[in-house]
């Protein structure tokens, strides 16, 4: 009988799930050093290829969109409760250059504090008309849509506009701001 | 899947997420800090959304285009957090000790703390735990309380492991009372004390106020229940089997430890010779948990036993038979599993529905599990090791995902910067032979000109440089009529009326071109400002379209040597990653095969002695006929 109560005493240990961790770890202290030879190995691949995966990106970037004709727009969102994006229908010179429809993830990760880059291209340099349809959901959950236009200027150097989503408290409605930076 | 070990594995996949997020809190908290970088806040959008490969690449990428200015010190606790999650724990260390032994960074307590909290978790989680202790020690005050609670418990954590049991005693008294990563530290320190059998009493101390904590959420109501299972444990192991029912019927029902808690409370009835509770017990766990348990299997062979107490051998024997019956089914099933973890169906469901998804839901692939790997594999897959080896294998394949794409990019490079190169020859020799260029040459020059007399007519007040033609033509009538004057043409009272006239006319002119100079010299200037500025503009672009012209050249070169090597690289790389692939397949097979063959081995266990025991029966049976 005392096999059987053994057995329940190491189903008791086994279910202790942060407790097991440090017996767990003693039991394998032997293999820790075979494991960080491995870790130290994918560590070493991950690294060639974030490097690889870093330069090629810039590389790209620098072939299609060169820095004397290069503009971003980017979305970010500092908003609680007063609106849930959607969707953004991005515009340069009344050409549709952007159509995003958000995920909730996505969403999410704006109201967290996240940036996104919507939109990257080529732009000649002079004056041009930017114009950005936000689609979503208002205060008091009702369907809500805005635009917001504004005339830029493109010089010889690249081009970053923010599309700020910006939370009003004294009317209780967001505010979308062009925000171009120097 | 059925609900509770759906429930189950969203309490684990809980506390691993807890785990996970607390690791780069930096960038949760949007309150903490202003995001000042665009690149930082692109970094922190794939952060969030799980996709550290992006994540990294974007904190790189800025870094190589020096394109965060602003704020040093944040992007770089989240590049250290990002190497950690994403498990590049050699990178993660490089990354903090260059951010915390830097004066450059001119680094805030605030941040320091964070990143020797970080830095002490990289630790940790590589395995070092001297210097995971040491970076946790050298955090002063102003971690927020859940991560100042969670640095104790891993330091906690850190002392039971190296057995230095005074000092993982006395971090408890230093965290808060009502924290759950104190009453972790508790459980862990108890539970290690009876383990290594020493200050059992302190010990039992512990889990006696654990169990008598009051819960507010199911995480407290699990460790109440594993803090009575314990102490429930101690007890038998004290031969107390009254004390031991008592914190078994502690226990809840339809807990994640019921099963357990029916077996042990069966147990303790048993050794108190109370033969048909202790059936009911075990039969009550039978009829109410997953058959496939353990825990189950052991009540099937101990429910015979109490019988043979009992004499009452027919239904021992009886009870033997539906026993072994059930471990032969047991047997069959989990050899089916075997087959099916053998399987490239194994590997296709750990697998990642969309290759191209940085961040599968890891839960979508282990809920579609095949059945079978739940019914008998449910703690393993519950694990944080086997989660962490699902992600694991499904990063590798996002990484080949990744080399491929940008294998099928190659050629587009190419042509791009092929295309690039020939508008070069074809468009921008052309346009600089162009006669336009010549053009802006010249009106620069009129401009300069121009530019120069404004300055002079300021300097020297030249009133009548600007002039209305109006105004000219009246100066040249003027003029006339004073030439006629002169000439004295009329007689001496029409000459006197018509000088009088003249002087009135010449006065009024001169008054007003004079008056007016201020507001017309302002008009001027502003015209040659604008007109500075287009030709500037102008100059700008013959400027930089020579400067094109120039460098063009050496940019197809730089071009060139950059995309050079780049597809052997990728080939390479691609080999490694497969061989990688493999070598997790394997290893998720392996873990899980070793993981049921223990299994496996138990019921073999119970079926044989279930069968002896049987045999022993038959033959006490025919002894006595």
């Amino acid at each position: 009988m005392k096999i059987l109560v053994t057995i329940f005493i190491g189903i008791f240990i086994n279910v202790s799930v942060h407790a097991s961790e440090i017996s767990e770890t003693e039991a394998t202290e032997g293999d820790a050093k075979d494991e960080l030879v491995v870790n130290s190995e994918i560590e070493n691949l991950k690294n060639e290829i974030l490097e690889l995966n870093s330069e090629l990106f810039v590389l790209e970037e620098d072939l299609l969109f060169s820095a004397n004709t290069q503009i971003s727009v980017f979305v970010s969102v500092d908003v609680d409760s007063l609106f849930e994006l959607d969707s953004i229908q991005l515009k340069l010179d009344d050409k549709v250059v952007s159509n995003y429809l958000y995920t909730a993830r996505e969403a999410s990760s704006l109201k967290r504090g996240g940036i996104q880059r919507l939109y990257l291209g080529n732009l000649t340099s002079g004056e041009h008309e930017l114009t950005a349809f936000f689609v979503g959901k208002g205060p008091s959950n009702r369907d809500y849509k805005r635009a917001v236009t504004k005339i830029i200027e493109k010089s010889e150097s690249a081009k970053f506009i923010e599309l700020k989503i910006v939370g009003n408290v004294s009317k209780e409605q967001p505010d979308f701001i062009v925000k171009v930076w120097e | 899947m059925n609900s509770q070990n759906s429930n189950k594995l969203y309490h684990y996949a809980g506390l691993i997420l807890l785990s996970i997020a607390s690791m780069t809190v930096c960038a949760e908290d949007r309150n903490l800090h202003k995001v000042e970088d665009l690149a930082y806040g692109v970094s922190i959008y794939h952060f969030n959304q799980g996709k550290y490969f992006s994540s990294i690449t974007d904190l790189l990428v800025a870094e190589k285009n020096k394109k965060i200015s602003n704020d040093k010190q944040n992007p770089q606790l989240l590049l250290g957090g990002l190497y950690l999650s994403y498990g590049m724990y050699s990178r993660s260390s490089d990354v903090f000790e260059k951010l915390l032994e830097n004066d450059a960074f001119n680094v805030s307590k605030e941040v320091k703390d964070r990143a020797w909290y970080l830095s002490g978790k990289n630790f940790y989680e590589n395995g070092m735990l001297d210097e995971a202790k040491n970076s946790l020690i050298k955090v002063k005050d102003s971690l927020k309380a859940n991560n100042e609670e969670e640095r104790l418990y891993w330091l906690n954590t850190i002392f039971l492991r190296k057995k230095d049991v005074v000092s993982a005693v006395d971090i408890l008294y230093k965290m808060q009372d009502t924290s759950i990563w104190r009453y972790y530290s508790v459980f862990n320190t108890a539970t290690y004390l009876i383990k290594a059998g020493t200050y059992a009493a302190y010990a039992r101390q512990l889990l006696l106020d654990l169990s008598s904590i009051v819960v507010t959420n199911d995480e407290e109501k699990l460790l109440v229940d594993k803090a009575n299972l314990a102490l429930a444990y101690v007890s038998l192991k004290n031969e107390k089997q009254a004390e031991a029912v008592q914190h078994f019927l502690k226990i809840r029902t339809g807990g994640d430890v019921t099963s357990e808690a029916l077996l042990g409370l069966g147990w303790a009835q048993y050794r108190n010779e109370d033969y048909d509770n202790s059936i009911t017990s075990w039969m009550h766990l039978i009829a109410g948990q997953n058959k496939s348990d353990l825990v189950v299997q052991e009540a099937l062979i101990s429910i015979p036993y109490a019988y043979e107490k009992k004499k009452d051998n027919d239904q021992a024997l009886f009870q033997y038979g539906h026993a072994i019956k059930g471990y032969k089914t047991q047997i069959n099933e989990t050899q089916k599993l075997v087959d099916f973890i053998n399987s490239d169906e194994f590997i296709a469901q750990v697998s990642p529905a969309n290759t191209g998804d940085e961040a599968p839901p890891i839960y979508d692939g282990i809920q579609n599990l095949n059945p079978l790997m739940y019914r008998y594999l449910s703690k393993l897959i519950s694990s944080e090791k086997f989660q962490f080896s699902v992600q694991a294998y499904q990063q590798a394949k996002y990484l080949r995902y990744k080399l491929s794409r940008w294998q099928d990019s190659m050629p587009a490079l190419k042509m791009m910067l092929n295309e690039k190169r020939s508008t070069y020859k074809n468009k921008l020799v052309k346009t600089l032979d162009d006669d336009s260029l010549d053009q802006v040459e010249g009106l620069i020059k009129r401009k300069n000109k121009f530019l120069e007399k404004v300055e002079s007519i300021e300097n020297d007040e030249l009133f009548y440089e600007l002039v209305t033609d109006e105004e000219r033509e009246y100066i040249k009538i003027l003029a006339a009529v004073e030439t006629g004057l002169k000439s004295g043409l009329t007689d001496d009272v029409e000459l006197d009326e018509l000088k009088f006239k003249y002087r009135l006319l010449n006065g009024l002119l001169k008054w007003r071109v004079e008056t007016d100079y201020p507001n017309r010299l302002w008009k001027v200037k502003k015209q040659a400002n604008r007109l500075d500025e287009a030709v500037d503009g102008l100059q700008n672009r013959l400027v930089s379209l020579k400067k094109t012209f120039k460098s063009a050249p050496k940019d197809f070169a730089q071009f060139d040597a950059r995309i050079e090597n780049k597809e052997s690289e990728i080939i390479q790389l691609k080999s490694r990653v497969a061989a990688e692939i493999i070598k997790q397949e394997n290893h998720l097979r392996q873990t899980a095969l070793n993981a049921l063959e223990g299994h496996r081995n138990q019921i073999r266990l119970y079926h044989d002695r279930a069968l002896y025991a049987k045999a022993r029966l038959y033959d006490a049976m025919m002894v006595k006929e």
